[in-house]
């Protein structure tokens, strides 16, 4: 035995065995009462994020007294927000996962938010997506009803009217006017119907034709301007397109995202429920 | 093959298409017609958002101009019959903004402890919920939580910054607008506030400042002093108990002509139909009307109540505008027509075979809305879908004569009452009365022109003296993509020895029929639809009816108003294509087609003499 505690190797296994307790102690700071973790530092940042918060909200000085009030109110805000994560509360709160989620879309908006696409990708971008939009080809033409279908209106055309009359003379009453000037296809085939316009789009601009037939009976035409919007229209859109770009890509990335985070988290059913597994839309 | 006629007249044409100026002179210098719709939800109203309904007030305008959006039960909405005109978006100011901001955690407002059962995913927490926020707004008014300036304030500026982004001077119009709700013991007197330009107020005039309409009357009075302008439009009279159009004020004393001046200032144009309901006339108020029973609908404002009492339709309104006015001089009800959706979808249902229902997950489905047979227990109050949904119409459209595109020329034309209802097809009706008409004026192709000249278009009023026999000129031409033309008619009222009148008076048929002189009635055209596929006879009906027709019983001396109402043939209504698409025969008890129909403003006559 008194050999034993003389032994150097006994101490040395002794000595370092304190080393570690010794460390165990000060370094762990889960078996502290006074830990890192709970503790609530109020540094100058504290403080002059308190200062700008204040002033963004309110036009009146801080004075001391008020500062000391929003001051305890924050170390008490604090301590609350620890006591709740410690006690679990944000787990299962369908608000929190909820805005959790927001936030992180957010965040991978935000990656994409900053490429804007160059000039080529746009075009291409436009030639890929074309038939979301189509040309909208504008129209300006006057035109006279020389026979009207409708049997309870009976036209006679005054051939004795000199030339430079109005040529409106010449026509039968039409509801919706003689003269259209820059209305869109969309707005001219609500009202004559997409068969005569389909016509008259191809009439030469600036002498009468005709007749050309509608709903309404004959019509002679005269177009006086023809705006066939395709080549113009890539560079009024430009700011549409570019918008649609940026949604289609964050909307790409996000999905890319997506299938990262499937493959970092695998997801097994239970027995009852492995049929799930092939029908889910993981997307 | 040209006729020789036509020849003369392409040589003509040719022959000084070199005379003719570089400028293109616009022949439409008279007025033209513009559709739009004046009475539009988004999310920013409680009982859109309370439905699911997540769309914004840039979805509505992008809807309006034709583009697709979604539903809040998740499919696509687009109108079939493309891009609209004009556009108000109307929602209600009572609590405007005020869901949308409780649903977001991060909000202050959705911290109170009212807002927590709106986040719920229990759908009877969330009404109960919607309820008791209600509920609190109303009792409490401002000193409410939940009416919290703040929040509205917001919303009210994001209203005014979407309507001010999408208005195209010219091409399509926004205005900027607002629902003043007030529905005094369920009893509807809602109003739409149209701005007429982008000078607002700061806040709009809500049922929560006062839910007396003549204290909103009185407010618009005292901004357009600080030259903001603006025109109220009051709708779903027949859900009002009678109040809408009652012949005493809101303290229950007799109207005078300070009264009359008032509402007549800031009202000029009244919605008649939308889709709760059409407010026209009741076949027990107009049982000599064929036609009176179209799309009616009387539960009061969210209840089962039924409304009873006189004062809920237009044509009563107008005979009682009449009758005040032959007896003191002064008329409260000389108001001009329009018609709207009211949709809380953020766009019309409109069109019978399109239609998506008015308020989201409320009835966005057949099932929903009851229209087939269905095992839901859906419950709207205490009735089902049967008593409610299935009653409700894909209507309606505001027709306006104006010389331009733009937010003023449309606003003036309001205030002159130069506007028409439909039931949701863009029908185009003129209608001017004159006494100094050349019987030809139907075949002049100036006609609209003469007839500003000569006469006076639909809302106006005619001063008349002995031996003066107005004619009218009525002229309709239909929607293309919806059923042909049937009829045309003119209601009359007239007040003799102090006691109004009404008459129902067909002036010109479809397919060459000719009216029935003792009758006043055109014949049957026997116009078809198929109810397997709502198919309508094609052979049926005309694109366009003009008639050049004079009353045969015009007596200058007595107070009159004359309105025409265009109707179509026969098509299906909504519910029978609900059907079909789920390959259910139509349910008995809804009625399988409707005819479409267009109302004019009228036009009011009265003895020069007084």
């Amino acid at each position: 035995m008194r050999a034993m505690i003389k032994s150097p190797l006994l101490w040395f296994f002794l000595t370092g065995g304190l080393l570690f307790v010794v460390d165990y102690f000060v370094n762990n700071p889960y078996q502290t009462k006074d830990t890192n973790q709970n503790t609530i530092y109020i540094g100058q940042g504290e403080i002059d994020k308190l200062r700008a918060q204040w002033k963004a909200q309110s036009d009146r000085q801080l004075t001391d007294e008020v500062f000391l009030k929003l001051l305890s109110s924050e170390i008490n805000q604090k301590r609350l927000y620890k006591e709740a994560l410690q006690i679990g509360l944000d787990k299962d709160d369908v608000i929190i996962r909820r805005r959790l989620i927001q936030k992180l879309r957010f965040l991978t908006a935000e990656i994409t938010e900053a490429s804007e696409p160059t000039n080529d990708e746009l075009l291409k971008y436009y030639k890929n997506n074309q038939s979301n939009y189509p040309p909208s080809d504008n129209l300006s033409f006057r035109h006279i009803l020389i026979e009207s279908l409708n049997s309870s209106i009976d036209v006679e055309i005054d051939t004795d009217v000199k030339p430079d009359v109005d040529w409106v003379n010449l026509s039968a009453p039409f509801m919706h006017g003689h003269s259209f000037v820059d209305q869109s296809i969309e707005q001219l085939n609500q009202k004559f119907g997409p068969y005569f316009i389909d016509q008259i789009k191809q009439l030469p601009v600036g002498h009468w034709s005709g007749p050309v037939d509608s709903l309404y009976g004959r019509h002679l035409v005269i177009i006086d301007r023809k705006q066939l919007q395709s080549e113009q229209l890539y560079e009024e859109i430009k700011e549409t397109l570019r918008r649609d770009f940026l949604h289609d890509k964050r909307k790409e990335n996000f999905r890319l995202y997506l299938a990262e985070l499937k493959t970092k988290y695998p997801v097994i059913f239970d027995e009852e429920n492995q049929a799930l597994k092939e029908l889910v839309n993981n997307d | 093959m040209l006729k020789p006629n036509h020849l003369i007249a392409l040589v003509f044409l040719v022959s000084f298409t070199s005379h003719s100026t570089e400028k293109m002179l616009n022949h439409n210098s008279v007025t033209q017609v513009y559709f739009g719709d004046l009475h539009v939800h988004t999310r920013n109203s409680s009982d859109a958002f309370i439905f699911n309904v997540r769309s914004t007030p840039d979805d509505a305008y992008r809807y309006a101009k034709g583009e697709k959006i979604q539903h809040a039960l998740g499919f696509p909405i687009q109108s079939k019959s493309g891009a609209l005109d004009f556009i108000a978006i109307t929602d209600h100011a009572e609590l405007l903004g005020v869901l949308p901001a409780m649903a977001d955690p991060t909000q202050p407002i959705a911290q109170l402890e009212l807002a927590e059962g709106i986040r719920s995913n229990d759908r009877a927490q969330v009404v109960k919920s919607f309820i008791n926020i209600i509920g609190d707004s109303k009792s409490k008014g401002y000193q409410s939580k939940v009416v919290d300036k703040a929040v509205m304030r917001s919303a009210w500026l994001e209203t005014i910054e979407a309507a001010e982004a999408h208005n195209q001077p010219g091409n399509f119009t926004t205005f900027i607008g607002y629902e003043y709700s007030s529905a005094p013991n369920n009893q509807n007197l809602h109003r739409n506030v149209i701005f007429k330009s982008a000078m607002v107020p700061n806040a709009p005039f809500s049922s929560i400042d006062s839910e007396n309409p003549e204290d909103l009357w009185k407010w618009l009075d005292k901004i357009r002093k600080d030259g903001i302008d603006a025109l109220a439009i009051p709708h779903n009279a027949n859900v009002s108990n009678g109040l809408m159009f009652q012949k005493l004020n809101w303290e229950g004393k007799p109207l005078n002509k300070s009264y009359a001046e008032l509402r007549m200032r800031n009202e000029p144009i009244v919605e008649v139909t939308q889709i709760k309901g059409t407010s026209e006339t009741h076949p027990l108020l107009s049982p000599n009307d064929e036609w009176a029973n179209f799309e009616l609908y009387d539960n009061l404002i969210a209840s089962t109540k039924v409304a009873t009492k006189p004062g809920g339709f237009v044509r009563e309104a107008y005979r009682h505008g009449i009758e005040i006015q032959s007896n003191a001089n002064f008329n409260p009800f000389q108001f001009g027509l329009i018609g709207s959706s009211d949709s809380h979808n953020a766009g019309g249902s409109t069109e019978e075979s399109n239609y998506h229902g008015k308020a989201g997950s409320l009835d966005g489905s057949a099932e929903l809305r009851g229209s087939i047979p269905t095992q839901l227990n859906k419950r709207f109050g205490n009735s089902d879908a049967s008593e409610t949904f299935t009653q409700w119409g894909a209507s309606g459209l505001t027709g306006v004569w104006a010389k331009e595109n733009t937010r003023s020329a449309l606003f003036e034309a309001m205030q002159r009452k130069e506007t028409f209802a439909t039931s949701g097809p863009r029908i185009s009706v003129r209608f001017f009365s004159g006494f100094d008409f050349n019987n030809s004026i139907l075949n002049d192709p100036n006609i609209v022109q003469n007839a500003y000249k000569h006469g006076h278009p639909m809302g106006a009023s005619i001063a008349t003296k002995d031996g003066q026999i107005p004619s009218f000129i009525i002229w309709a031409t239909q929607d293309i993509n919806s059923a042909p033309l049937q009829r045309i008619q003119v209601i009359k009222g007239w007040v003799k020895d102090g006691k109004s009148y009404e008459k129902v008076i067909d002036v010109v048929c479809s397919d060459d029929l000719r009216v029935n002189p003792q009758t006043n009635r055109c014949p049957n055209n026997f116009a078809k639809v198929n109810l397997e596929n709502c198919d309508f006879s094609k052979d049926k009906g005309s694109l366009e009816l003009k008639t050049l027709w004079k009353d045969k019983e015009f007596e200058f001396d007595q107070h009159a108003f004359y309105y025409v109402r265009v109707l179509e043939n026969p098509s299906c209504r909504w519910s029978t294509w609900d059907s079909i698409r789920n390959g259910s025969k139509p349910l008995a008890n809804i009625t399988a087609t409707v005819q479409e129909r267009a109302w004019s403003s009228p036009i009011w006559f009265y003895p020069a003499s007084r």
